[in-house]
């Protein structure tokens, strides 16, 4: 009996090891924070919801590590010598349902989903494109109504994917049962989908990429908790994580089964900058002294390295670096920490101390996860004599008290560029973006020189031409300051040894991944 | 018994009215509004409007509370924002991983606190009573959500028992039986995360009132006539002194579904706490109510029937009622 009794458990067990072995290899586990809610990428820039969705459907162009488009469903494309049509030619790829993807599914997405729904990509295009040409079933062609310099920048899965035609038309896409049962051409498919719980999709093998996707299934697992995620992560119950909080940065490091990466871009933007926020509309905020000496009174290398624990730069401009041709590297060297400057500053300005040593007492605006940003600045306005007092609120409330009923003296915002200075730089500064839109130009600076710096680098596709309107921009706004820039973070990205082959700066982050 | 019954009813349907009137009245006032996380980053004032629109949000406030008292009359709960589906549905989805979490630890809690109590109160100045005591005392002090940490990075982390988080192992996907376990093994932790509060505290009390009653005169009188130790605390201490645990049971339940919504957070389990905090985030005003009303429920339904519970243990309670 008894070792009968053995050979059974230990059948058993071999059976279980080769079955998990099977199931282990080619499943990557990934964790997300939030219920993507839907899986139509088209209609919404929210970050959750491509993280998941953009796996399943794909962009005209795939954009590379330093932004540089790449082929996806468009094999190749040529820009006319004016700059003012852009011809693709179509891979010959196949919708999950097996009908082709055609031109016309691309024209019917830009013209009827994307520009109507897509809130970034039809802010930034629709003034842009004057009709979408399905010239034959491989070939579309963008007529622009000017040249459009980073246009091949948003055509990429997070900002403009292609959805079938054949699936939506004739229906409201934001109600579309398609929505939950999504029909992409993406190199993943859906499988099932829990709520707040787990997406399962597995390979798509009539993928129109040879050789991908490599991996059998990918699975999104919905944890809000970031501790949670890095636990999961340690005991290999998730494989990838997007977005580490930097505290468990140090942790992590010192795993070898566990690999980081750094990437400035995510499925909700990238190239972000955390910035203060003046409201100019406040009478303290009149004489750009105070604004100088706040700015020369932070401590920015000690954020750098207390708040974000090394996981970004000091920020070098109001442009982030990653949109290099843009960035203009020396203009904030002028305003250096220096509390003595500071104070000298603020004593031109006319603001003397109390008798208790306080001159100016403002109140900053974020959401809770920023609070420690306003701790670092709180402690460092306090030994200027500033009283900064914080006001930690959800996302609703501070949409609110900053855009909509402009109630706030400054406040933080984590404004991403994207790739191109016209995709999430000109919101903050143009005059036109003030209003209740989240966001936009908090500060409410209006400049009509700078509103003509942004419209004079749009009518070229010459990336030089272009720089030099946008350091013209910087060195403005660095004057003016209506923001201070405080640092530029990284995304930090960590996962297990096992697997490899991630583009996580990409939406479609899992196309080439593979099990070691 | 059926007006006191009737009078009972009347009173939990005022409660809930003016509970849930007051909710809603709230939500409004809180600020911003569910457009901003409905209509993502650079929504323009046209997707705004149109949302407003869609959503009924541009009709004024008394009409919208009106229309809101009208449906739930019908026991229409509306239909939620974000989810774009009747309340009632999204939250019966939820519901099930709530109650797999707070029964168990509601049940595990009484029995194994009160035995615990039981022993305890034999001797409660004993070393290991003290013990005990502290220890539960420790517990009780430990705020849930740091407790599934902890739990988390010994039991999981450190030991490898048991599963770090979610409802089953997404890499394996079992099936028949094993899928079970596997869900149990998943929800050990969660259980004990929400329950060993419950269990703290449970103890604590149960061992005073079983003590008490054990210094009172006709247990002294139970001793006397022979009755074995065990059997008297059984027959004269522990039905005194449940009176005042069921009651406790009632009350702790409200607090237990608290706990689970931390829980269901460091767990990352779909249940209606987390539905309950993310709608409000997002400014669901359908939805916020609609979890509010149907917790408000249950905690009445566990307070009645606590009550009942203790009329069927006290005979002087059914006596009072005409």
């Amino acid at each position: 009996m008894r070792p009968q009794l053995h050979r059974f458990t230990l059948a058993i067990v071999l059976l279980v090891c080769h079955a998990h072995a099977i199931a282990q290899g080619k499943t990557l586990i990934v964790s997300t924070p939030a219920d993507p809610q839907h899986l139509n990428p088209a209609i919404t820039t929210a970050s959750h919801t491509h993280a998941v969705a953009d796996s399943l459907f794909n962009g005209l162009v795939a954009l590379d590590r330093e932004m540089r488009p790449q082929p996806d469903l468009a094999e190749r494309w040529v820009v006319s010598p004016d700059g003012r049509s852009v011809t693709f030619t179509l891979a010959k790829a196949h919708w999950h349902d097996g009908k082709p993807v055609t031109a016309e599914d691309v024209r019917f997405s830009f013209e009827n989903i994307l520009l109507k729904h897509h809130a970034r990509t039809s802010a930034s295009l629709k003034g842009v494109i004057e009709r979408i040409e399905a010239r034959d079933a491989q070939t579309v062609v963008f007529h622009l109504k000017r040249p459009y310099a980073p246009l091949l920048q948003q055509l990429d899965v997070t900002e403009a994917p292609i959805l079938p035609r054949h699936v939506y038309d004739g229906a409201d896409p934001t109600q579309h049962p398609a929505n939950l049962k999504p029909v992409g051409s993406g190199p993943f498919k859906l499988a099932e989908y829990r709520r707040d719980d787990a997406i399962v999709l597995v390979k798509n093998p009539a993928y129109f990429k040879p050789g991908l996707p490599k991996l059998d299934r990918l699975v999104f697992r919905v944890l809000p908790e970031p501790r949670a995620e890095v636990q999961a992560l340690i005991k290999g119950e998730v494989d990838f994580v997007r977005s580490v909080a930097g505290a468990e940065i140090e942790t992590l490091s010192r795993l070898p089964n566990i690999k980081l990466d750094r990437v400035t871009a995510g499925p909700g933007g990238g190239n972000c900058v955390m910035t203060m926020v003046f409201n100019l509309d406040r009478p303290a905020f009149k004489d750009v002294r105070v604004r100088q000496a706040i700015a020369q009174g932070i401590d920015r290398q000690r954020i750098l390295r207390d708040v974000i624990f090394g996981q970004g730069r000091v920020a070098a401009a109001p442009i982030s670096s990653g949109i290099a041709w843009a960035h203009d590297a020396n203009v904030l060297a002028k305003l250096p920490f220096d509390a003595q400057a500071a104070a000298h500053l603020l004593d031109a300005a006319g603001l003397k101390p109390d008798a208790s040593g306080q001159r100016l007492k403002l109140d900053i605006v974020h959401f809770p996860q920023f609070a420690r940003y306003a701790q670092a600045m709180r402690q460092d306005l306090a030994a200027l004599g500033i009283a900064l007092e914080s006001r930690p609120y959800d996302r609703a409330a501070m949409i609110d008290a900053m855009f909509t009923k402009r109630d706030f003296d400054t406040g933080l915002v984590s404004y991403c560029n994207g790739p191109d200075p016209e995709i999430g730089v000109r919101r903050m500064f143009a005059s036109d973006a003030i209003g209740p839109v989240p966001f936009s130009n908090g500060a409410a600076y209006r400049s009509a020189e700078v509103d003509r710096l942004f419209a004079d680098a749009l009518t070229t596709t010459d990336l030089a031409k272009r720089g030099t309107s946008y350091r013209a921009i910087q060195a403005i706004v660095v004057r003016e300051l209506p923001y201070w820039w405080l640092v530029e973070t990284d995304s930090p990205v960590a996962w297990r040894a096992s697997f490899d082959g991630f583009a996580p700066w990409r939406g479609q982050f899992a196309e080439g991944a593979f099990a070691r | 018994m059926t007006v006191s019954a009737l009078r009972r009813l009347a009173g939990m349907l005022l409660t809930t009215w003016l509970l849930a009137s007051a909710v809603f009245l709230l939500l409004q006032a809180a600020p911003g509004d569910p457009l901003a996380a409905l209509g993502g980053d650079f929504q323009s004032t046209e997707t705004r409007a149109h949302l407003a629109q869609e959503l009924g949000l541009n009709r004024s406030l008394g009409q919208r509370y009106v229309d809101w008292l009208n449906g739930l009359a019908q026991a229409d709960l509306g239909r939620s924002y974000a989810y774009q589906r009747p309340v009632l549905e999204v939250i019966l989805e939820r519901l099930p991983v709530t109650f797999a979490i707070v029964l168990p630890a509601l049940l595990g809690a009484a029995l194994l606190g009160v035995a615990l109590g039981f022993f305890a109160a034999r001797a409660p100045h004993s070393g290991v009573s003290r013990l005990t005591a502290a220890l539960c005392l420790l517990l009780f002090a430990i705020p849930v959500y740091w407790l599934a940490h902890l739990l988390v990075q010994g039991f999981s982390l450190h030991l490898g028992w048991l599963p770090a988080q979610g409802l089953r192992d997404l890499r394996a996907m079992h099936s028949g039986a094993a899928a079970w376990l596997d869900l149990a093994l998943h929800l050990l932790l969660p259980i004990c995360a929400a329950g060993l509060h419950q269990l703290a505290a449970l103890f604590l009390i149960a061992r005073t009132r079983i003590a008490d009653e054990m210094r009172a005169p006709h247990f002294a009188t139970a001793i006397a006539k022979g009755l074995s130790l065990g059997h008297a605390q059984w027959r004269h201490a522990l039905p005194q002194a449940a009176l005042s645990l069921v009651t406790l049971l009632g009350m702790r339940f409200a607090a237990l579904l608290t706990s689970a919504t931390l829980v269901e957070i460091a767990f990352g389990l779909p249940g209606i706490g987390r539905l309950f905090v993310d709608a409000a985030r997002g400014r669901d005003y359908p939805l916020v109510l609609g979890v509010f009303l149907c917790v408000l429920l249950l905690t009445l339904l566990a307070n009645t029937l606590s009550d009942l519970l203790c009329r069927q243990l006290d005979p002087r309670l059914r006596g009072a009622q005409r």
